[in-house]
């Protein structure tokens, strides 16, 4: 069970990390605002609706997951190649790798907490 | 509890020979390690913190090989770094929760006021939502402090704990490690380059100087080698000047017509020298630069 407590605990702080970075805030946001006026410019009158996005009653929830994920998956990769690296930079995070924590569980927990925060995302959307 | 270590070397790979054939018995209770810049304790403190190999050579705890029971060790550590400067983005108890929560305390309710209580011993109470990056430089030292004794950790190991650190915040910080130290199976190793801090609260130290152990004891034997060896004299600026050329000086206080120096020296100097009991800063001063030859620059 330490195992599990080791990785959820790393993966709830990484994710309340993330949360409050400039750039995934800004992400957030701007995606918030693209998705709002292709959703207004794609199912509505105002736009150019076609039959086939209104017709069908799951065309709103996939496309819109559909571009979201493009758009995320760029952003996932970048962060999961940078977070080590990012870690480095700060000296304080040394006194965490001396815990009794597994390199395994470190990198697993820091996976999952950025999963966890992007799929709160996509809820949202 | 004991650490051994014996025959440690560590080299870099850039060259430099950082240990040198390090022996050493650690037992329970208050170890000082103290060297000037550069003598290889930060080396020696993130050896034992699993965090770097050695080149060579084997520490052992209890007798288990530390590089082989990392996770074991890593159960019962509480460290404190040189450098403790940049946080992720946390507030102050969050970040305290997470070391609590990594050390193994799993019942969050229990967690939150271990963590409440930490924050109260070094008076960071009032400071607990602030984020953790927007702290001051001794605050932040004293989150340090606390990261590193939450979770009732067994061996402590504090680098420069002191560093940047107001009066009031040391003596604090002493009294919380000397109590710690007075628990049974506790061992506290404290690296610093401040002289007082040794004296008052180790049991044992060991003093290092450009990767060797030069000495290994208790602080008053330190303290023994310097007798017959510190004076006390007045000086005029003219014997000042000389003075400063000719002794190492470890302090200079003005009255008048001149000075009142402390000077370590072999010989007694000449003029109205008095002989003066040691304390352990003359010691080291008189032991680096008498005994090993080493260069502090005094």
């Amino acid at each position: 069970m330490t195992f599990l407590h080791n990785i959820l605990t790393v993966a709830h702080y990484e994710a309340k990390t993330l949360r409050r970075t400039w750039f995934f805030r800004l992400f957030a946001i701007g995606a918030l605002f693209i998705f709002t006026m292709l959703n207004i410019g794609l199912f509505s009158p105002v736009g150019a609706e076609s039959w086939e996005m209104v017709s069908i009653p799951s065309a709103l929830p996939l496309i819109n997951l559909y571009l979201l994920n493009i758009g995320q998956a760029v952003v996932v990769i970048f962060l999961a190649s940078d977070f080590l690296k990012r870690d480095k930079k700060l000296d304080t995070v040394e006194v965490l790798y001396t815990r009794s924590v597994s390199n395994f569980e470190y990198v697993t927990g820091k996976t999952l907490g950025i999963l966890r925060l992007f799929l709160h995302l996509m809820l949202l959307f | 509890m004991k650490i051994e270590i014996r025959d440690l070397n560590k080299i870099y790979p850039n060259g430099t020979h950082a240990l040198k054939n390090i022996n050493l018995v650690i037992e329970s209770g208050m170890f000082g390690l103290l060297g000037p810049n550069g003598a290889g304790k930060s080396t020696l403190m993130r050896i034992l913190v699993t965090l770097v190999k050695p080149t060579s050579g084997i520490v052992l705890l209890d007798g288990k090989d530390i590089q082989k029971h990392r996770k074991e060790v890593r159960k019962i550590l509480g460290y404190l770094p040189q450098d403790f400067r940049f946080f992720t983005s946390l507030k102050t108890w969050e970040f305290l929760d997470y070391s609590a929560a990594l050390a193994g305390m799993k019942n969050r309710k229990e967690r939150l006021k271990e963590v409440d209580r930490m924050l109260d011993q070094v008076g960071l109470l009032e400071v607990r939502d602030r984020n953790a990056n927007k702290l001051s430089g001794g605050m932040k030292r004293r989150l340090g402090i606390a990261q590193a004794l939450i979770g009732n950790p067994k061996l402590i190991i504090v680098d420069e704990p002191t560093t940047g650190l107001d009066p009031d915040e040391r003596i604090r910080f002493r009294n919380i490690l000397s109590t710690l130290s007075q628990k049974q199976d506790v061992i506290i190793i404290l690296s610093t380059h401040i002289v007082g801090d040794i004296s008052s609260t180790c049991q044992n130290m060991a003093l290092l100087n450009k990767g060797e152990l030069v000495f290994y004891g208790r602080p008053e034997n330190l303290v023994n080698e310097a007798k017959g060896h510190v004076f006390k004299m007045n000086l005029t600026p003219y014997e000042y000047e000389k003075a400063k050329e000719e002794y190492d000086i470890i302090s200079t206080i003005p009255v008048e017509n001149g000075w009142e120096v402390q000077i370590v020296s072999d010989l007694p100097p000449d003029g109205n020298a008095v002989e003066i009991e040691p304390n352990i800063e003359h010691a080291y001063v008189y032991y680096m630069e008498h005994k090993i030859h080493a260069d502090l620059n005094v």
